[in-house]
Formats: C-alpha cells, structure tokens, sequence
C-alpha cells in the first residue's frame, strides 16, 4: 500500500486546484517530485515532460493534470458572478458547493447557488457564485476578475478501508502513479530497457488538447495513458459500459469512443496481471483517452483506467487497492516488457 | 457485369468477420487475395496497404477503402448469462432486436441472437435503447456463456441477388470498395500503373477513421480517392437533396458531405476521365463522412467515390451490379491515366 509520504502527497494533489488551462499549481508540485527523477522539461502548452533515457524502444505514460471545473464568465452588478463549464461538468451536482477563487490578493472562497433548476436543459444561465461582494465594485477590489478559474473545493480524505474520496481523483491518482514509477526505474540500478518518458498533461478535459501536442511532437513506440473512468456507482443501473466496481481492479479501456485498443498490448497486459496475480478486466469508456493522437501516429496504445465513482462531481471515490494493481502491472513492463515475446 | 467469381469473391468478403477495431480476419482474407508475390504491409493501426508503379517520379496516388464493418462489441455478461454489448458504429437501435449474432470468443465463435419481446397484437411497444439490449447466447449462466467482455461480435448475414442485378446484405459497405481495390491490385500486378499508386484497406473507419488518421500522418499522396458508399434516396424515406442519385444509374462523385468538400481540382479531371471513359456519374451531396475527410488535412487533393446504397447501415444494405462494374471502369481509367498534377 502506499507510504505514508506518498499518501499525503496524494491528498495534496488531490487538494490543489487546477482547471483546464489552469494548472500552474498542480505542475509546480509535480514538478518538484519529477525534477530529482531524470531529465525534466516543460513544453509551450505546460505539458511536464519526464525522460529517463534507455535503450529500447520509447514508452510513455501519460496522466493529465488538469480537473473539469467552472470558469468565472463575468461579474454582475449585485456583486454575484456568473460562471460556465469547462469540460463536462453536471451543474445538477453545484449547488450548495463551495468554491476556491485564485484572486489578485490570494483566495477567494465563495458557494454555488441557484435560485432553482430550470427545466430546460440551460442551467448554466442561472448557475451564481456568490463570494459574498454586495456589487461589482466590492468584487473587483476582493481582487476577483472574469476568466478566474473556479476550484470545487473539498476534503481529501480516506474513507473505509481502501478508498479515497477527494474533489480531484480524476487524474490526480493517476498523476501519482506516473511518479511512483518513474521513482522505481530512476532507482533502479540499471538503465531500463526502454526509454521512459513521463507526460503530465494539460487540458485533458477540454479535447486532449495537451497529449495532440505531445503526439506531435515525440515520436512514440507505445503510450500507456493512465487514468480514471466511471464506474458502477451502486445507485446507477448496469449499462452498456458494464459494472466496474472500486476495489476489483484496474480495466483496460478496450474500446471507447475514440477508437479501440492495440490487441497486442490487450494481450500483453493480460499476460502481465495474471502472471503477477493482480486483478485486471476489460472495459470501455464514452470519452476518448490520450491513447488517440498516439495511436494516430503509428504509436501503439493501450489506456489502463481504475474505476472511479461519481465521476467529474468534485467528489470522486476509487480504491488504493486497484492503483497498487496498476503499479504491479506497469512494474511487467520492466521485467516482461510487451516488445519482447 | 461484374465476374460470377468476383461477385463470389464480395460475398466471401461480405461474410468475413471484421468488426471495427478487430479486423484481423478481413485483413488476413484480403491479404490472401493480394496477386501472388504482392509485398502488402500492415501497419500499427492494422491498415494493409500495397504499393504499385514506379517508386518515383509523378504524382501518387493512394486509393482507400475501409476493411472495417458495423458490429458490436461485448461488454458484461449477466448472472443469467445474457451479454450486454456496446455498438461499433453507427447502428439504429430498431435494427437489432432478435438479430442473429455471432459472438467471437477465444475458443472461437459462439452464436446469440439480441433479445426480443414477443409479439403484441395490442401494445405498441417502444424500442429500447441498445445499451438496455441483451444477446441471449443459449447459456444459463455468465460461466456457461464461454463470453468474455470485450469480445467483437458480428451480425449472422444473409446476402442475395435480386432479379439478377442488385445486391442485398448487411455490410456492402465498404466491402465492395473492398473488392474494387484487389481487382485493381490485380490489374497492377500484371500493368503496372506508370505512377505510384498505394491500395490502402484502412480500419476503424465506422468509429472514427481511426486507420486513415494514421494513414494521413505517415504518407504523403497528391491525390486521394476514398472509396466508400453513397446512401441512395430513391428508396424508402427519401426526400430533399439526395433524391437525385439513383440506383442503377452509375457511381457517384461524393463531392459535398458531412465532413468534406472535394477537391475542385481532382473532381474535375475525374469528371474528365469519367466522360472519357463513358461512365455516368451522378453527383449530389450527403451526410456521413469518409476517411476522405482525415486525409484531406494532410496536404492531399481528395475525392470520394460511391455506388449509391439503399438501406444504409441496416441487414438490407443494397446496391446495383450495374453500378458497381460502372465504378471499377472507372478506377481503373483513373490509375490508367496519369493526373495532371502537382
């Protein structure tokens, strides 16, 4: 399981505020992990790009930093502002929740409110913060300025057994993982046998804007995104995704709406959790994952996903015992990799 | 016409499994049809492409028809052993209760068919959505199923001539564009053309093009011709722009559809070529889209050409052999003579 150090690390990532196009916070502490590990470079869109140079073939990870959330769109006159989505974000979940805003003079807490939900399908129009400013004027001097990002805030915290709630497990986890490995082959004593790159991701939520720049800009062999996907929630029906339960595993994302993935690395991973004894299913998503602009490329991909309920609510729930699955599965990679039969 | 043989030749194509994304029994079919000695290469995305005419010199060419068919795929097997899928492709619910599919397993394939209520002579019943459907594959249990999630599965075909001329089946689309490129591998084999030209059988067009991304991101051609269907309106439900194109009345130039314009400069010395060649062709524009679209964007001229398809993405896909021996003419003026440009 994890340590207590990396636990905690989780939590913060999981505390930190970051929107797509907003995620100078979540890279400043990632960063400061990453830098010890090999060679560290940021890119024109803010994607984190780590190398650990080896001979082999090139394999990425790919995590996003960025979380679905709100955008302030303006300020009203009566001091309330009015905000929109950035990536899909239900505004059934909003109300009543309390939000982070990075202001010109440090944070500025404010609540979601809504005079009732309306019934045509437009929601945003009547969605307000209200961070408690009587008019647009008392808004602005609070340092407040349209195009703030707005955090959902919420704990990060451990619930029964094996699962973790927080506002970002959608792809902080993720995030976490990418760091655990790239830890394990920096301390391993010899060079791997592939040439690792680490992505940390940007504007995931809006269009995979930052792993089309990595695509194009780093030939790739293979592409693992790691990453999170609804899940069975218990209250929802089982649907054509299938029920994917916290706590029973990772799942390749086989298929999803943006294309299917590499047989060979399917198999590959199958071969890889069933010789180490970790659970492992398959299973599709309606998104599409980094593993697209890859596979566009001529890059071999496979998305390895961990279920996760109530997905891009602000409070997500998933298990520690499928993210140490996913560690013991990219661990295959150093001592049976996919290229070698 | 078309040959006896080779119209036995698209329905074996027909018949062979190739659900989007899991192509591998079409690849291998298509493969072993290549002209003995064809150097044919699969690449990363799983698309087979070949490559004629000199190995320079001239503007090149490349010729796409996609490998994939409409299927579905397995997603969960219930305690009662029913399965639930997920569509590959744009599918309409109504199309599948109590359709006979295939499911392919590990051990090989296993028959279902999607469930259905029975008959009603009272109740109008609403057609569920397909995320509710389930294929009863004869077990009693998830274990006794033998199914696995994520497994391709293919609808049961059934494929006929009508009155000696049309063609009816499920997955027409794009096989006959299929068929169309090996008769041209053939040709080439014994004439090479005098430019370069590549046949590419490309994969996951039905679910978003996803082989002609990769084909667009590593080759570079001066012209691309997609080769895919054109839904007909002459049949049931037509109505507004696209009633023009007919059955039986030549292929189509798809110049105008959901997702792309053709190139002037292509379309027009195709319509050169087509008069020179004595084959009617009927424009008009349509929805849906090609692999022509992705591999506009990457610095090709491009036009699609069609047979026009009754009963698009339904068991009863039709077209006229007429129409399809008219196309074949066609591309093969189109290699025979080298284009214009750049």
């Amino acid at each position: 399981m994890l340590s207590p150090a990396d636990l905690e690390l989780l939590m913060t990532l999981m505390s930190t505020g970051g929107i797509s196009g907003f995620e100078d916070a979540v890279r400043g502490l990632i960063r400061s992990h990453a830098a010890p590990l090999g060679m560290l470079s940021e890119d024109w869109m803010g994607n984190l790009r780590l190398h650990i140079p080896g001979e082999g073939p090139r394999v990425l990870l790919t995590a996003h930093m960025d979380t679905v959330g709100i955008l302030v769109t303006r300020i009203q006159d009566d001091g309330l502002l009015m905000v929109r989505p950035v990536g899909a974000v239900d505004p059934s979940l909003l109300p009543g929740r309390r939000v982070r805003i990075p202001g010109d003079w440090g944070t500025v807490s404010g609540t979601i409110l809504s005079p009732g939900m309306r019934e045509d399908g437009r929601p945003w129009e009547i969605l307000r913060v209200d961070t408690g400013a009587r008019s647009a004027a008392e808004a602005l001097a609070a340092g407040l300025r349209p195009l703030s990002p707005a955090f959902l805030d919420g704990p990060a915290a451990r619930l029964a057994g094996t699962r973790i709630s927080g506002p970002a497990v959608d792809d902080r986890l993720s995030c976490l993982a990418l760091l655990r490995f790239a830890r394990e082959v920096a301390e391993g004593r010899t060079s791997p046998s592939f040439d690792l790159w680490c992505i940390w991701t940007v504007q995931n939520e809006v269009g995979l804007r930052g792993a089309e720049a990595v695509a194009a800009t780093l030939p790739t062999d293979y592409v693992f995104p790691i990453a999170v996907s609804a899940a069975h929630s218990g209250i929802q029906a089982a649907t054509d995704l299938g029920p994917l339960v916290p706590g029973e595993g990772p799942f390749l994302r086989v298929v999803d709406a943006g294309g299917v993935a590499s047989p060979d690395l399917v198999a590959w991973a199958e071969r890889a959790a069933a010789a180490a004894q970790v659970p492992l299913h398959r299973g599709t998503s309606n998104g599409e994952s980094e593993s697209k602009p890859f596979q566009a490329r001529g890059a071999h991909g496979l998305p390895i996903n961990l279920p996760v309920r109530y997905m891009h609510s602000g409070i997500e729930e998933a298990d520690l015992r499928d993210h140490e699955a996913l560690m013991t599965i990219l661990r295959q990679l150093r001592a049976h990799p996919p290229w070698r039969p | 016409m078309i040959d006896p043989a080779d119209l036995n030749l698209l329905t074996e194509l027909v018949m062979t499994p190739g659900v989007s994304g899991f192509e591998a029994p079409i690849r291998a079919r298509i493969r072993r049809e290549l002209p003995a000695g064809t150097v044919a290469r699969a690449d990363a995305a799983g698309n087979l492409l070949t490559v004629w005419g000199p190995a320079t010199g001239g503007p090149c060419m490349l010729l796409v028809a996609h490998m994939d068919e409409l299927g579905l795929v397995t997603t969960q097997v219930e305690a009662t052993g029913w399965v639930r899928f997920r569509k590959m492709g744009t599918i309409d619910d109504r199309t599948l209760l109590g359709r006979r599919v295939r499911v392919w397993c590990d051990d090989g394939p296993r028959d279902g068919c999607i469930l259905a209520q029975p008959a009603s002579p009272v109740a109008e019943r609403v057609v569920a959505p397909s995320r509710l459907m389930m294929i009863d594959v004869g077990a009693g249990s998830a274990a006794a199923s033998g199914v696995r999630r994520l497994q391709p599965v293919t609808f049961v075909k059934e494929i006929a001539v009508l009155n000696g001329r049309r063609l009816v089946g499920r997955g027409i689309d794009d096989r006959f564009g299929c068929l169309l490129l090996l008769q041209l591998a053939r040709q080439f084999a014994t004439t090479p053309p005098a430019f370069p030209v590549t046949l590419a059988w490309s994969t996951q067009e039905e679910i978003g093009f996803g082989g002609a991304r990769l084909l667009a991101n590593t080759g570079r051609w001066d012209a691309v011709i997609a080769v895919d269907v054109f839904a007909a309106a002459d049949g049931f439900g037509a109505s507004g722009p696209l009633a023009r194109v007919r059955l039986g009345a030549g292929p189509v130039a798809r110049l105008v559809d959901h997702g792309a314009i053709a190139s002037p400069r292509l379309a027009r010395w195709v319509f050169e070529r087509a008069a020179a060649a004595g084959v009617a062709l009927q424009v008009a524009p349509t929805g849906g889209e090609t692999d022509g679209k992705v591999l506009q964007t990457a610095a090709t001229h491009m036009v699609a050409l069609s047979i026009p398809i009754r009963y698009l993405h339904s068991q009863a896909e039709m077209v006229d052999l007429a129409d399809l021996a008219q196309l074949a003419q066609l591309l093969a003026e189109l290699t025979r003579v080298t284009p214009p440009f750049p």
